[in-house]
């Protein structure tokens, strides 16, 4: 038994109080009116933004290690969350800041993130996102949202303002969209687009390689220009085509131009040697 | 510069002029490189435009109409006095219109395709180079391509130990876009009338600059940055 208790403290002082001590929790609270700028700066980490009734923005940060500082300041309308690598001798582990913000809806948001995750919810202004390769989760945004990673993929959802997502190899997934300006890009990652296009709407899905799936329902009203220079495009909608008139040219292009019910929407869909493909839900 | 100081020279700098500070606040702003990339964008589009004569019976149709409208004096009643001066019209406001209008059609017709020598106009960041050459430039697949090679070279040159990691990280999109690059130009050299194919070659090195762009910027692999 002693022996037992011994091992017990042994393990305490040799393994959890010195990650213990490493470990770090900072929290603090800011006043934020109307036009508050929230500007996340984190090197890796889990990152998750979402709004709150009260008219304040609180950050709680983990950090992990001491190799990585959290710096938290605000400059009038401004509030800035960085994390800054002290050392940069130190493993990937070590350099993990996880943060978690609560700010009012009408807070303007600017997050570039490298690696790890993000999660940001529940905002009616812009919305920035730059990520090298850290996941993104967009939900509820109203305003202008324009995201883009170089290898991390990109999912949004319920989105009503005008959305811009760009991401090199990653893919990007679109479910239950309500925005009517929506340009997306990836270069060999797949787009996934499943919802409605709406009355007056643009949306513009462009890739090089990968597939480029469209789910629509059956009631969805739009103009389709859909080419392929070296890929197909499947096409199951009942759609009434056009001529192509001063559509760009490609000698190898595999093109639908057309309307689905009464041309209500516009979508452009381009890929280099990707696949096309329209469904209906 | 903030970008709306930046928005009031993005016609100057389409037509040419070099203002080094818009070109400063380009490379670090996401959102004016692509409002810029666009107005670049329509610009070269309204120029690729093909050119229709007016058939005669269309000015006949206008005159008339600008006749019946009171905008313009019968010229019937002036005989050759009144055919010389037929062409003034009756109302300043019109004329201006029409005045401007002309100016504006003459000005997109005889636009003068830049080609501008690039010393001329450009900072000295290989990177400001490539973001102003990518909008001012037609020929932009050849020349762009030299200037992203300068730029690769010199982030790769400059990079320290512990920027290889950062390397690491991006190295998987910048293998997808050359890639991409590769395939494009070659459908390009096969099809050099492949518009759909010179569109995303155009696109792939935007994409390839901001690949370099975060590789030049990733200062936090500087200690206490």
């Amino acid at each position: 038994m002693k022996r037992t208790y011994g091992s017990f403290l042994f393990f305490l002082a040799v393994v959890v109080l010195p990650l213990a001590a490493r470990a770090e929790r900072i929290e603090q609270t800011f006043p934020a009116e109307r036009d508050t700028l929230v500007e996340v700066r984190n090197l890796s980490g889990r990152v998750s933004v979402r709004s709150w009734d009260r008219p304040q923005v609180h950050v709680v940060a983990l950090r992990r290690s001491r190799a990585v500082e959290v710096h938290l300041e605000q400059n009038a309308n401004q509030i800035h969350v960085h994390t800054h690598l002290l050392q940069s001798s130190a493993p990937a582990s070590d350099r993990g800041v996880d943060i978690e913000v609560f700010a009012p809806p009408y807070a303007d948001l600017r997050i570039h993130l490298e690696t790890g995750s993000l999660e940001v919810e529940n905002f009616t202004e812009d919305v920035t996102v730059e990520t090298v390769a850290a996941a993104v989760v967009l939900r509820n945004l109203a305003g202008y949202t324009s995201v883009q990673t170089l290898n991390g993929s990109i999912q949004v959802e319920r989105t009503t303002g005008r959305v811009e997502a760009s991401s090199i190899s990653g893919s990007l997934r679109f479910v239950d969209m309500g925005s009517r300006l929506l340009l997306a890009k990836s270069t060999s990652g797949d787009i996934y687009y499943h919802g409605d296009f709406f009355p007056g709407g643009s949306y513009d899905f462009i890739n090089n390689q990968g597939t480029v799936e469209l789910l629509v329902p059956a009631s969805a009203s739009f103009e389709l220009r859909a080419n392929s220079v070296k890929g197909e495009v499947i096409n199951e909608l009942p759609i009434t085509p056009h001529a192509h008139g001063r559509e760009p040219r490609s000698a190898t292009a595999r093109s639908l131009l057309g309307t689905v019910q009464s041309g209500e929407a516009m979508v452009r869909v381009t890929s280099f040697s990707g696949t096309i493909r329209l469904r209906k839900q | 510069m903030h970008c709306r100081e930046f928005e009031t020279l993005s016609g100057a700098l389409l037509e040419g002029e070099a203002h080094p500070e818009a070109y400063a606040h380009l490379a670090s702003c996401r959102h004016c490189r692509l409002v810029l990339d666009e107005l670049g964008a329509i610009e070269r589009a309204a120029r690729s435009l093909p050119l229709h004569e007016p058939s005669p019976r269309l000015w006949d149709r206008i005159e008339a109409a600008a006749v019946a409208e009171g905008l313009l004096p019968d010229p019937a009643g002036w005989g050759w006095f009144g055919m010389a001066v037929s062409w003034l019209p009756a109302r300043p406001a019109f004329a201006g219109a029409l005045a401007l209008m002309l100016l504006l059609a003459t000005g997109l017709v005889s636009y003068p395709i830049m080609d501008l020598p690039v010393a001329a106009v450009v900072p000295a960041d290989p990177i400001e180079v490539a973001q102003s050459e990518l909008v001012q430039e037609p020929s932009y697949d050849s020349r762009y391509r030299v200037h992203l090679d300068r730029v690769e070279e010199r982030v790769l040159d400059e990079s320290s130990p512990q920027e290889a990691e950062f390397r690491q990280l991006v190295a998987r999109p910048m293998e997808v876009v050359d890639d991409a690059i590769q395939q494009t130009a070659s459908q390009l050299d096969e099809h050099p009338d492949d518009s759909l194919a010179r569109e995303e070659l155009h696109r792939l090195y935007q994409q390839k600059a901001t690949v370099l762009q975060a590789m030049a910027e990733s200062s936090w692999y500087r200690d206490g940055r």
